[in-house]
């Protein structure tokens, strides 16, 4: 058994299997949670990095402050979190595992709440079948074209 | 223009601006400093503009703080933004927004996997107006905005610093990327920066004519409007339907199915127009 009559086999399973379609749908979810999953993946590893750089604090932590507007916001935050951090220094390696299952639970939490919600209002609108596209009002300029 | 083209363009645009504003640091230095008319959010740290609705919330705060070259800088870059705004509307939401390609992408995601998407009834929608102007109100007045603000929220999040959110701001951002999901550009319906910027459509470069006549009322128009506008579907005597909400996505260009009834035009230049479809 050749590698290419291998190939050829996976490549004909799998063209069989996407024409199916609801394989085709599997295959998107698969592929969107892949993507989320890489998206969770890099936003921990930005906050490790963003740890160990010791620049820690996020938006839920400051206020909008006041400054020139020629300054970027990333000064702008740095500044101000200068005189807030109170976290590890830098290179501290003992809160990567922490900050990583933080930011993975955040996420998954907004992920969560996203689908909480979207779904609830999806069953409301089935329910009450506010779905359907309503009637829309009589064209205000129809008689004055007649 | 070739109008498939012109929703690549813009996709394209989106998906630039995004990248650029929201990691621009990291390849452009952190000198760089955008004031830009979109929901570029301060408080990602990496990125490369603060978007002027920081600016506008500490106004007041900005204009009593600063003094000599930063007030005249200042004044300076908000003068550009207002005569950016008055040249090109709601171009920057259509063509420039991160969060609304972060829209554009979850209503991707939500055709991809064939939900249906939600339409708002008639009768609530007076509610969700009001919201609209209680939302601007609290955002002109800087009533305490910032810490609804789901843009605020969700951007750093998908910058990489997404560990330090309060449960507030899950819930937020949790909720909004729900309803966004199910609706098109929902958020911009209800964006206080997009509200003001709308005021400028009127004037701007850009107009959306419709002939009148040629009208078969398909309803083609709108069913794809993602900013739910009736006035495209609903006028025949007026040739310039552009409505304060327009972000100039161009869609209903594309869905029309009549040749010449709808088009864009440029200081009064027809670049686009619908054409008879083939199937």
């Amino acid at each position: 058994m050749t590698l290419k009559y291998i190939l050829q086999e996976l490549y004909q399973w799998f063209t069989y299997r996407m024409e199916d379609k609801k394989a085709r749908r599997k295959f998107m979810v698969v592929i969107v949670m892949g993507v989320l999953v890489l998206i969770a993946v890099y936003a921990a590893n930005g906050s490790i990095t963003q740890k160990q750089s010791g620049s820690i604090h996020g938006p839920s932590t400051s206020q909008p402050v006041s400054t020139s507007n020629t300054q970027t916001a990333s000064n702008t935050q740095t500044t101000s979190n200068q005189d807030q951090d109170q976290g590890p220094g830098p290179g501290s390696t003992d809160t990567q595992q922490p900050t990583l299952l933080l930011s993975a639970i955040i996420i998954s939490s907004v992920m969560g709440v996203s689908i909480v919600s979207s779904t609830g209002m999806q069953l409301h609108y089935r329910k009450k079948h506010m779905d359907c596209i309503a009637a829309l009002p009589v064209l205000y300029s129809e008689e004055t074209m007649q | 223009m070739n109008q498939r083209k012109i929703t690549a363009f813009r996709l394209v645009c989106l998906l630039i601006s995004t990248f650029v504003l929201t990691y621009g640091s990291y390849f452009l230095g952190s000198c760089v400093s955008l004031l830009l008319p979109v929901f570029a959010c301060a408080y990602v740290p990496t990125g490369s503009a603060s978007g002027v609705c920081k600016t506008i919330v500490t106004l007041s705060y900005s204009l009593m703080e600063s003094t000599g070259t930063a007030l005249f800088s200042l004044i300076g870059f908000l003068l550009l933004c207002i005569l950016g705004v008055m040249i090109f509307g709601r171009l920057w939401c259509g063509y420039i927004c991160p969060f609304g390609f972060y829209q554009e992408l979850l209503t991707m995601l939500r055709k991809k996997l064939r939900i249906p998407a939600i339409h708002v009834s008639e009768k609530v929608k007076p509610f969700f107006r009001l919201l609209k102007w209680i939302l601007l109100l609290c955002f002109v007045f800087g009533i305490g905005f910032c810490n609804l603000c789901p843009v605020k929220y969700i951007m750093p999040s998908l910058a990489g610093y997404g560990s330090d959110l309060s449960i507030l701001g899950i819930i937020i951002a949790g909720i909004v990327t729900g309803i966004c999901f199910l609706k098109e550009r929902a958020f911009c319906e209800y964006c206080p920066l997009g509200t003001l910027m709308g005021f400028a459509n009127k004037i701007s470069i850009g107009k959306i004519k419709k002939n009148g006549a040629a009208c078969t009322h398909c309803r083609a128009c709108l069913e794809c409007c993602p900013m739910d506008i009736h006035v495209i579907y609903e006028e025949r005597l007026q040739s310039n339907v552009t409505h304060t909400d327009c972000i100039y996505c161009m869609k209903c260009i594309e869905a029309c199915p009549e040749p010449d009834t709808l088009s864009f035009t440029l200081f009064g230049k027809k670049i686009l127009k619908s054409k008879r479809k083939i199937k």
